[in-house]
C-alpha cells in the first residue's frame, strides 16, 4: 500500500475511534442526566453540622436532588443550595419544605415534603428547612404528659390530705355522725314512738352498729391511702435517675462476670475426663511398678519358702 | 595376655552369679509374695511403723487371694491374729472364722484354740514346736517354772504370743527381761504396749512413772 493511503486509513481510523468515544461517552453522560437543565433552590440553617456536598434529598426514599453547595454568610448563618433535574422539578412547589432527620441510629438525611397542588417554586428561591431531632421530639411529645402527672399527684396528694386531716371537715362530720348514732341507739324507743313500730328502733340499731364500723374502716382507709400516696410522690413520680444507673451498671457487671464462671465451669467440666483418665493410667503405672518390685524381690531372695510359718 | 585372663575370670565370676538368680518364677509365686509380705508386715508392725505393716499386711492378704486354695489366706489371718496378741491388742481373730469352715487345717485349728484359751490336750502337738513345752504346762494349770519356759522361747515373737497368754501369771522380772528383749530387736510397738503393762502391773510408783515417762518420750513425734 502507498505511503498516503497508509496516512488516510490510520487518519480515518483514528476519526472513527474519536467520534465513536465521544459518541459512547456522551451517551453515557446524557444517560447520566448531566445535560439535564438543573434547578437550583436554596435554604439557610444555624450549622452546618450535620450537611455534605453531594448529600441527597429523598422524597419517598428515592434520591431526587443533592446538595452541590454550602458556604457561609455575612450573618453568620450557613446557606446551602440544592438541585433538582428537570424530571425531579415538578416536587418542588411552593409549599414544599425541606425536613433535616436525624434518626436515633443511622445517618442524617434530607427529605423533602411535597405538595403537588401548589405551583411550582422558582427556580433560585429559598426553601424552607425543619431540623427534626429523634430525641428531641420525643422528649417534646412525653413533657406535657409528664407535666400532667406531676399535676395530678399533687392534686390528689393535697385532697387526701385533706380528707385524712383529723381536723378537716370530713373527719368532723363522720365525728357528728358518731354522737348521732351512739343517742341513737341509746334511746331505741324515741324511733319507734316516731315511726310506730316497736321493732323499728333495733333494727335502726343494727344498722347503726354496722355503719359505725364501716366509719372507723372508712378512716383507717383513708390514712392508710395518704400515706401511701406520699410515697407515691416521693418515690415513683420523682425517681432517682442514679439509682437505676447503679443498679444498671451492677447488673451488667454480674452478667459479665456470670458469663467468665460459665466458661471456667464448662471447661473445668471438660477436663473432668482427662482427670479420670490421667488417674486411671497413673494407677496402671503403679502396678507395672509394683510387679516389677516383686520380681525383682522374688529374685534377690536367698530362699523363698511357700509356706507361712505361724508366730 | 594378663588382661584377657582378668577379663575371662570376670565373666566367669558374672557367670556363676548369674545361675544363683532365678530368673523365672515358679507357679506358685503368689504363695511366696504372701508369705514374704507377711513376713514383712510383721516386722514393721512390731516396729511400730504402721504404714509400711499395713501396705505389706494388705499384700500378703491380696496374694493369698489370688488362689482359691483357702488354707494361705488362713494362715495369714491367723498368724495376723496372734501378732495383734503379741502386743497385748485384744482381737477375736473374725477374719479367720469366717474361712476356718472352708479350710482344713487342724494345725490352724489348735492354733486358734492356743490363741483363745481353749487347747485341749490333744491338740498340743499339733501346735508349732516352740510351743509344745509352754503349751504342755499351761494346758496342765501349773505355773512353776512358766516364767523359764516363756523365756526360752523362740524366736520372739513366739515368746511374746506366749508371753500374752500367761501374761498374769508371769513375774515382774519376767516382764521386764520381755521388755529388754524387745527394746535390743527395736520392736518399738511391742516395748511401749508392755512397758504400759507392766506401769499397770508393778507396784513400784516410781518404776511406773519411769515407764510412764519413757512411753511418752516413745510416742512423741519429735
Amino acid at each position: 500500500m502507498s505511503y498516503f493511503r497508509l496516512k488516510l486509513a490510520v487518519g480515518f481510523f483514528m476519526l472513527t475511534l474519536g467520534l465513536v468515544t465521544l459518541g459512547l461517552t456522551g451517551y453515557l453522560l446524557y444517560q447520566k442526566g448531566v445535560f439535564d437543565q438543573k434547578y437550583h433552590f436554596q435554604f439557610t440553617t444555624p450549622s452546618a453540622q450535620s450537611f455534605k456536598v453531594g448529600m441527597p434529598l429523598l422524597l419517598s426514599g428515592f434520591e431526587v436532588g443533592y446538595i452541590d453547595d454550602i458556604h457561609l454568610t455575612e450573618t453568620g448563618l450557613v446557606n446551602l443550595r440544592f438541585y433538582v433535574n428537570e424530571t425531579n422539578r415538578k416536587w418542588i412547589t411552593e409549599n414544599s419544605r425541606l425536613i433535616l432527620k436525624k434518626p436515633l441510629i443511622g445517618s442524617p438525611y434530607i427529605e423533602i415534603l411535597s405538595d403537588r397542588s401548589s405551583p411550582l417554586l422558582a427556580d433560585g428561591s429559598d426553601v424552607e428547612m425543619t431540623v427534626s431531632d429523634d430525641i428531641n421530639d420525643i422528649i417534646i411529645k412525653l413533657e406535657p404528659t409528664v407535666n400532667q402527672l406531676i399535676a395530678i399527684v399533687e392534686d390528689f396528694s393535697l385532697i387526701t390530705e385533706q380528707v385524712s386531716n383529723p381536723e378537716g371537715a370530713l373527719f368532723q362530720t363522720l365525728g357528728h355522725l358518731e354522737v348521732i348514732i351512739r343517742d341513737l341507739k341509746e334511746s331505741p324507743s324515741f324511733v319507734s314512738s316516731l315511726t310506730g313500730n316497736p321493732e323499728d328502733g333495733q333494727t335502726l340499731s343494727d344498722t347503726l352498729n354496722t355503719t359505725q364500723a364501716s366509719i372507723k374502716e372508712l378512716q383507717k382507709t383513708i390514712l392508710g391511702v395518704s400515706g401511701l400516696v406520699e410515697n407515691l410522690n416521693a418515690a415513683i413520680v420523682v425517681p432517682s435517675k442514679d439509682i437505676m444507673t447503679q443498679v444498671s451498671t451492677i447488673l451488667t457487671d454480674v452478667t459479665l462476670k456470670l458469663n467468665t464462671l460459665e466458661s471456667t465451669v464448662q471447661a473445668l467440666g471438660g477436663t473432668d475426663q482427662d482427670i479420670l483418665i490421667l488417674k486411671q493410667q497413673l494407677l496402671k503405672s503403679v502396678e507395672k511398678t509394683n510387679q516389677l518390685i516383686d520380681k525383682i524381690d522374688y529374685m534377690m531372695q536367698d530362699e523363698n519358702s511357700n509356706r507361712l510359718e505361724l508366730p | 595376655m594378663k588382661r584377657r585372663v582378668l577379663i575371662a575370670f570376670g565373666v566367669f565370676v558374672l557367670f556363676i552369679s548369674g545361675c544363683s538368680i532365678q530368673f523365672s518364677q515358679p507357679q506358685n509365686a503368689w504363695q511366696v509374695k504372701a508369705v514374704s509380705a507377711f513376713q514383712n508386715y510383721q516386722k514393721y508392725y512390731l516396729e511400730g511403723r504402721v504404714i509400711l505393716a499395713e501396705s505389706e499386711r494388705r499384700k500378703a492378704i491380696s496374694q493369698a487371694k489370688q488362689s482359691a486354695k483357702l488354707e494361705t489366706l488362713a494362715r495369714v489371718y491367723i498368724a495376723d491374729c496372734a501378732i495383734q496378741a503379741a502386743v497385748l491388742n485384744a482381737s477375736d481373730c473374725a477374719l479367720y472364722l469366717q474361712v476356718k469352715p472352708l479350710v482344713n487345717a487342724p494345725e490352724l485349728e489348735a492354733y486358734y484354740h492356743f490363741l483363745s484359751g481353749s487347747l485341749s490336750a490333744s491338740e498340743v502337738d499339733k501346735l508349732p514346736s516352740q510351743y509344745h513345752g509352754f503349751a504342755k504346762k499351761w494346758q496342765s494349770g501349773k505355773t512353776t517354772k512358766l516364767d523359764e519356759l516363756v523365756l526360752a522361747i523362740s524366736p520372739l515373737e513366739s515368746q511374746l504370743v506366749s508371753a500374752s497368754i500367761a501374761k498374769e501369771m508371769l513375774t515382774l522380772k519376767t516382764l521386764r527381761a520381755i521388755i529388754q528383749t524387745t527394746a535390743d530387736y527395736g520392736y518399738k510397738l511391742a516395748s511401749i504396749r508392755w512397758m504400759t503393762y507392766l506401769s499397770d502391773r508393778t507396784p513400784d510408783a516410781d518404776e511406773s512413772a519411769q515407764l510412764l515417762k519413757k512411753i511418752e518420750i516413745l510416742t512423741k513425734d519429735s
